[in-house]
């Protein structure tokens, strides 16, 4: 009996014995996991600016920054438009509390910039001239394991060591390893769990549990804590950083190439409710140098004079028209007397010149034989005969005359020979001072300003009193000639005269 | 086997015909459509400068049309008109009068298509030249050839900048202006726009630029500024001015869709931003004269109809 019970207790040794045994050497500590598709966005990249004042006096606009040992040495990074803090040694606030905007940065020495207004004060030349770069992050990664409830998701940025990590003014170090970020002042409703597992059961519903500010010697942590329900394996999780958003470092003192990203790992992790870590990683924030893009617009006119297509056309209301070129108007051989021939070319100005542009008309004479001087603005006898030269003479239109300052309809071919023009607006531009239709007419005409042998001055046919882009008419010459017109070769020039307005 | 052979060739050359049919449209080059385009930069020059002093000032032409032969020549202008427009002083003696001012390459100069030109413009009124304003206009000319042999009217296109010149011992020539007109309708319809017009005159030596505003206050009510355009006012002329706002110039007229009561409206403004302020002051009226039409129309009929049915 007592044999039995003695063998029974051994085998129950031997068996607690092995059980123990294999409990202890055969059981494996199980390792954390890698977060997967782990990333860290800045909505603004752009680093900090921070370099030592050389010299700035109250009164100047001007500031020198000084080129030693300092995150910036140039004044490369600065731009037009960044506004800028003067701080004392210990870079405590703006002093007087006043920032300053950047109007330009020399681009030949590169230390020094101007200010849109003059400094109120002296500059501190141990202080430091900041430019400070911050905005919001977002940091997703997709969890491997779950987060049990009451476990929990720490982020931890990294701070400069031995810095003040939340007082909204960037920092710097020699490295990336004391480097590090400025909180900016954040509060618990600027770091949230936007997105992934219920993003209200994570934390304050999904506002962060608690922003540990990081010291001498550790960094910043956010962490949430899991409540409510547990967060499934493979979950995309969001976290958004937005408000005043963290401040970017300034350039790392020792090392930095201009242009070249310093690369901070951001740590992500979820953990059990005893601490546990169960997954982790280090996705990676980069802030660069901004490059300024920049150009400069000179001031110009432009004018192009095209030419427009023959045969049946509507520039000036249906007709059939003769095909122009850029440089003239060639009538060719008229077949037929007392009728109409019309022709067209298309003006278009551009212009950014603020008060704008005209462009104006005038002919050299009026149409004589074999290039014969027409004198007078009128025939001397009959429609042709000028003094001493035949001409095809400027059209008075009608019984209420036309000139080259006023309009009139001109409708019959028979009784009113001669050349004339009218204009007609191309894409709705009103840059035109009369129309073909206008006043309910069939074909308003004006003569060319015979400035040479007339004395007239030359007519608008385009203005506008602002820039403008691609403003466009067509200018439409129409023709006919009396049945006793003599033969002969006649000609003369149309000067088109863009200019900007004074 | 004759006739495989006709087909093989019938086929052969269909498809070399297809192929130059394709190729045609895919790989033809763009056609420039004949124009001639010309820009000119600076449009404008304005300079300030001592008699027998010196200044260059560049000029850049570009070509964007069909290629052309241009010729540069400068004329003295005159102001036009009070929109900033000028006249050309064209004649042989007005120009051969100020050709010992300039100093260019006048020669006629080929430009092809997307090609350049600067202009190097050197400018020096003589020793002696009378302290006033003097205005010219750098004019390229597209050069045509009258060689057509048939009827035709010749377009000759020319772009031009105008030079503003003040020429000034000191530096710092007599400016004066004057309003000539600051005017607005005394009486309004509520729903009508309230259109403001601005001339000012320059009675001094030199040109300049006005630099102001006009504030608009309803009485017990808000006030309104706004800005004149900083436009050129030539010497012996006058300029109506317009506003600005975003750098665009914009009519003097006062926003807002209905305007009720008394507006005081006050043209202030400097000379080219410093001195003594000009002003002057008008007053309009605004009242809802069409609702009171309405209103009585309404009324009148009515009471025609309350008499008819009566």
């Amino acid at each position: 009996m007592f044999r039995r019970k003695l063998v029974i207790s051994a085998l129950f040794f031997v068996f607690v014995a092995t059980f123990a045994s294999l409990s202890f050497y055969l059981t494996k500590k199980t390792d954390s996991a890698s977060l997967t598709s782990a990333s860290t966005t800045l909505a603004n990249s752009r680093m900090s600016y921070k370099a030592g004042v050389a010299t700035g006096s109250s009164g100047s606009s001007v500031v020198t920054i000084d080129a030693a040992a300092n995150p910036d040495i140039t004044t490369n990074h600065l731009f037009p438009g960044d506004v800028v803090c003067f701080t004392d040694a210990g870079q405590n606030g703006c002093i007087g509390n006043t920032t300053y905007t950047v109007s330009s940065v020399a681009a030949v020495d590169g230390v020094s910039f101007n200010l849109t207004t003059p400094l109120g004060a002296n500059l501190d030349t141990s202080g430091y001239v900041i430019a400070t770069q911050s905005g919001g992050w977002t940091v997703s990664f997709t969890t491997v394991a779950q987060v049990p409830i009451g476990g929990s998701l720490v982020v931890t940025v990294p701070m400069a060591d031995n810095t003040v990590g939340n007082n909204a003014i960037p920092d710097h170090a020699t490295d990336i390893a004391t480097g590090g970020f400025d909180l900016g002042r954040l509060g618990p409703s600027n770091v949230i769990v936007s997105a992934g597992c219920t993003p209200t059961s994570w934390g304050s519903t999904g506002l962060v549990t608690s922003i540990a500010t990081g010291s001498a010697t550790t960094d910043h942590v956010f962490t949430w804590t899991r409540a409510g329900s547990i967060c499934s394996a493979a979950s995309a999780i969001t976290v958004t950083v937005g408000g005043p958003g963290i401040v970017n470092p300034a350039p790392k003192t020792s090392g930095h190439t201009q242009g070249t990203a310093d690369i901070y790992g951001i740590t992500v992790q979820t953990k059990d409710s005893g601490g546990n870590v169960i997954d982790s990683a280090i996705p990676r924030a980069a802030p660069v140098e901004a490059v300024l893009i920049s150009g400069t617009v000179d001031e110009s006119l432009s004018f192009v004079v095209a030419s427009l297509a023959g045969g049946a056309q509507t520039y000036c209301g249906s007709q059939t028209y003769i095909l122009s070129s850029a440089t003239s108007i060639p009538w060719g051989h008229f077949a037929a007397t007392n009728t109409f021939y019309y022709s067209a070319q298309q003006l278009t100005v551009s212009t950014n010149a603020a008060s704008g542009y005209v462009v104006t008309i005038e002919e050299n004479d009026q149409m004589g034989k074999n290039g014969n001087t027409c004198t007078g603005t009128a025939p001397s006898a009959g429609d042709y005969t000028f003094s001493a030269g035949t001409c095809i003479r400027d059209t008075v239109c009608a019984s209420s005359n036309c000139s080259e300052s006023v309009a009139s309809d001109w409708i019959t071919a028979t009784s009113y020979p001669g050349l004339g023009y009218s204009l007609a607006t191309v894409s709705a531009s009103p840059d035109a001072p009369f129309f073909y239709n206008e006043k309910t007419r069939t074909w308003s005409a004006k003569q060319l300003a015979d400035k040479t042998q007339g004395g007239e001055t030359a007519a608008t046919i385009m203005s506008n009193v602002g820039p403008v882009n691609a403003s466009s008419i067509y200018v439409c010459y129409k023709i006919t000639i009396p049945g006793t017109q003599p033969s002969g070769y006649y000609y003369n020039i149309a000067k088109y005269t863009a200019t900007a307005t004074f | 086997m004759i006739n495989n052979k006709s087909k093989i060739k019938t086929i052969g050359v269909l498809f070399v015909f297809a192929y130059l049919f394709i190729r045609l449209f895919v790989y033809s080059d763009s056609v420039q459509a004949q124009e001639v385009s010309l820009s000119l930069s600076p449009p404008i020059t304005e300079l300030t400068i001592q008699p027998g002093r010196s200044y260059i000032q560049v000029f850049t032409l570009r070509n964007d049309g069909a290629p052309v032969t241009i010729g540069p020549k400068i004329f003295p202008f005159i102001p036009l008109d009070r929109q900033g427009h000028a006249e050309l002083i064209e004649d042989k003696n007005s120009v051969d009068v100020f050709a010992p001012w300039f100093y260019f390459d006048q020669t006629p100069v080929s430009l092809g298509t997307t090609g350049s030109r600067d202009f190097y413009v050197k400018i020096t009124p003589p020793v002696g030249t009378e302290e006033k304003d003097y205005y010219f206009t750098f004019i390229v000319e597209v050069q045509n050839e009258n060689n057509l042999g048939i009827n035709n009217s010749l377009a000759q296109a020319r772009i031009g900048a105008n030079i503003l010149i003040s020429v000034s011992k000191d530096g710092n020539p007599s400016k004066k202006a004057s309003a000539i007109t600051f005017s607005a309708p005394r009486l309004i319809d509520s729903f009508s726009t309230l259109n403001y017009k601005v001339v000012i005159a320059n009675t001094g030596f030199s040109f300049f630029k006005p630099t102001g505003k006009i504030t608009v206050d309803q009485i017990f009510g808000s006030t309104t500024v706004l800005n004149l355009a900083p436009l050129n006012v030539l010497v012996g002329g006058a300029r109506e001015i317009s506003c600005i706002q975003d750098e665009n110039l914009i009519p003097c007229t006062l926003p807002g869709k209905f305007l009720i009561g008394i507006y005081r409206s006050d043209l202030t403004f400097t000379i080219d931003d410093s001195g003594t302020a000009i002003a002057k002051q008008i007053y309009t009226i605004a009242f809802p004269f069409s609702v009171l039409i309405g209103v009585a129309i309404i009324f009148i009929i009515y009471r025609i109809i309350k008499r008819l049915t009566g």
